[in-house]
């Protein structure tokens, strides 16, 4: 039987591969040790990361390798930057994509552009994991998806696995790579499980992924929504609508040859992203199409993004911004009427 | 400084009813009447001292853990539990939730869910009121994780050089979710973070509200004075975890009680009061009666409320 682990062990145990394997690997972040600082080991370990993602970590690694930081991202992601610069692989945990604002320096201006300005004489191999998705009733600052800011900037790779088996591998190949990556986790998807094999496997940075055949439409989802897109792909099965799904898994760089072999097959084109709509990932790829691939387009190209809104705190409103099945299933069909 | 027993009074049922209020969010987080965690000030009762010596058009900055502030400033525990219900009647018409209570009309200028972020917002009122001669302080609230923020420093140089009448809070409560401010912070005399800048500091103990207000006081009236900034740092404690339903593991039980049986804010506050003959046990009982009574009308009010329209997500992100 093939075993089954979740998103979230699924990162834990890619990143603990890497850090066995290769001793500059270092971890940092907000409570990833938790209990520090009261010079009392039997609290150590006490959370593990706010998402639990580490626990245990500090029995296997110790304190020289995983370090709780406080609340400061510009200085320990800035840190990790130019540790960087000398031989470190430093992995550190951007608690939520929101808190991107507070350190945006790191991510605009600085490890994205110092190999390309300096002329190849650096090189910043920083991997930063945050968390994405709203759907969690936390409001403005805490459900932002916005993996569209790091994914305009050159010099960063941007990954958003959908799987566990993704996830593990795009990690590993993450932190091995000599360039900053930026790997976004969906909140919803932690608990998830899947297939994941035990030992240590990269996924090539670039590579999407064909997540169900279809010869209908081709429906591009990213992250959180690539489960949804399989679920209204299976139920349109009876209703004989084929709908093929494809996940580029990678955002930057983008697997523009998968989208463009899919949509020449299917003449159709939806874009799910639970981004907000202006200069999304969405539009980029539409973008792709429309310039490359019009001629494979039989009737129509559609996006579906959440609202241009902040997202809202209250329930029902939050039900109302996010991406459902439903909303997919309908933005399908409009296509294909 | 002599208080008189109907200030001394107001300043006890404030703090019962910050208690009151957030005492029944576990539950009803748990029975998901509320929608999401949230962040409780219990045991934090003594720094809603330093709302007293504010007016109502003063302006207040507050973070993620704010109920008990933003009651003293006035605002209607209705409203602020019908926005953590997620409904139509809150502050925010739902869409904040507890993180985000916003009421203006009370000063109650933003509650922000970036830690420390409203260290550099709170020098936009104070340099407004400085220019327009207003006499209006303006107050920023943050924790001692989040003085290790940058955004604090630069808010203080700022609010130092220009002389304004700025009011920087810093609660420590010791614990930045699960990391101790033993580890976190570089110095554990957090006023040295103000006195830094220039900013005359102070640490008050915040098991002791009325230590708390006579400091704030001072600071206010300086302010007031144009005697520029200055810095706070309250002493305190969080009995319940960083938010509801947190693993806790990073603290040991002992200490909590420790907290709990020896400088509780509110236990303090009433023995200082029956001392007076201000107050006696009955009276202590009837009030914490009041204070639930409010909150229990509050819950009610929220539960019986609608929910927005799903077309109000897409108002107001333009004016």
């Amino acid at each position: 039987m093939k075993r089954e682990i979740t998103y979230k062990e699924a990162i834990a145990e890619g990143l603990a591969i890497t850090m066995r394997t290769d001793e500059n690997v270092v971890i940092l972040g907000e409570d990833l040790v938790g209990g520090v600082g009261k010079g009392d080991d039997s609290l150590l370990d006490a959370w593990g990361g706010p998402f639990t993602v580490t626990k245990g970590f500090v029995k296997e690694f110790g304190l020289e390798r995983i370090f709780d930081t406080p609340i400061s991202e510009n200085a320990f992601i800035g840190a990790s930057i130019g540790a960087s610069m000398i031989g470190l692989r430093p992995v550190v945990e951007l608690m939520y994509g929101d808190f991107m604002g507070v350190c945006f320096d790191n991510f605009l201006n600085q490890a994205a552009k110092q190999r390309y300005m300096f002329g190849g004489a650096q090189k910043n191999p920083i991997t930063v994991r945050t968390t994405y998705g709203c759907g969690w009733r936390e409001g403005a600052h805490h459900s932002h998806v916005n993996y569209s800011l790091i994914t305009h900037i050159p010099g960063w790779y941007v990954v958003a696995p959908s799987t566990p088996y993704d996830m593990k591998g795009c990690l590993i190949s993450a932190i091995r790579n000599d360039n900053p990556v930026f790997v976004f986790e969906h909140r919803l998807l932690y608990d998830k499980k899947g297939v994941v094999p035990e030992g240590d496997y990269e996924l090539e940075i670039g590579k999407g992924d064909i997540k169900k055949e279809g010869k209908d439409i081709t429906v591009v989802a990213i992250g959180g929504t690539v489960n949804m897109a399989i679920n209204v792909a299976s139920k349109l099965e009876n209703e004989n609508i084929s709908v093929e799904v494809i996940d580029p898994i990678w955002l930057a760089p983008l697997d523009e040859e998968l989208i463009l072999k899919s949509v020449e097959k299917t003449g159709n084109l939806l874009v799910v992203d639970e981004d907000n709509p202006r200069c999304s990932v969405a539009t980029d790829i539409i973008t792709l199409v429309a310039e490359k691939g019009l001629d494979y387009i039989v009737s129509k190209i559609k996006r579906l993004n959440c609202p241009n809104t902040p997202v809202p705190f209250s329930p029902v409103l939050e039900d109302e911004y996010m991406i459902t099945e439903k909303k997919i299933e309908e933005a399908i069909k409009s296509v294909l009427k | 400084m002599k208080l008189s027993k109907e200030k001394l009074s107001d300043m006890l049922e404030k703090m019962l009813l910050a208690r009151a209020f957030d005492t029944p969010l576990d539950d009803l987080v748990f029975e998901s009447k509320i929608p999401a965690t949230v962040h409780q000030c219990i045991g934090q009762e003594g720094n809603i001292g330093t709302i007293f010596p504010l007016n109502k058009d003063d302006y207040i900055f507050t973070g993620h853990r704010s109920h008990g502030l933003l009651l003293a400033k006035g605002l209607d525990p209705k409203k602020m539990m019908a926005e953590i219900f997620g409904k139509s009647t809150g502050y925010n018409k739902g869409k904040g939730g507890s993180m985000h209570i916003t009421a203006p009309e009370y000063g109650a200028m933003g509650s922000n869910g970036i830690l420390g972020y409203v260290t550099v917002l709170v020098n936009g009122p104070s340099f407004y009121s400085k220019l327009k001669k207003l006499n209006r302080v303006s107050v920023a609230y943050f924790g001692e994780g989040a003085s290790n923020q940058g955004f604090v420093h630069e808010g203080m140089n700022l609010a130092a050089i220009w002389k304004l009448p700025t009011i920087f809070v810093l609660e420590n409560n010791h614990y930045a979710e699960a990391t101790a401010v033993e580890y976190a912070c570089s110095t554990q005399d957090l006023a040295l973070r103000g006195k830094a800048y220039g900013i005359p500091s102070y640490n008050v103990d915040g098991s002791d509200i009325l230590e708390v207000y006579t400091k704030m006081q001072e600071v206010v009236e300086n302010a007031r004075n144009n005697k520029g900034p200055s810095l706070l740092v309250i002493d305190c404690y969080r009995y319940k975890g960083h938010q509801i339903g947190e693993p806790g593991g990073y603290r040991t039980e002992e200490e909590i009680q420790n907290y709990r049986n020896t400088k509780d804010p509110i236990m303090k506050f009433k023995k200082y009061l029956i001392g007076l003959g201000y107050l006696t046990e009955d009276k202590y009982i009837e009030l914490e009666k009041k204070a639930k009574k409010i909150i229990d009308d509050a819950i009610k009010f929220a539960d019986e409320s609608p929910y927005p329209e799903p077309s109000e997500t897409y108002t107001e992100v333009y004016v």
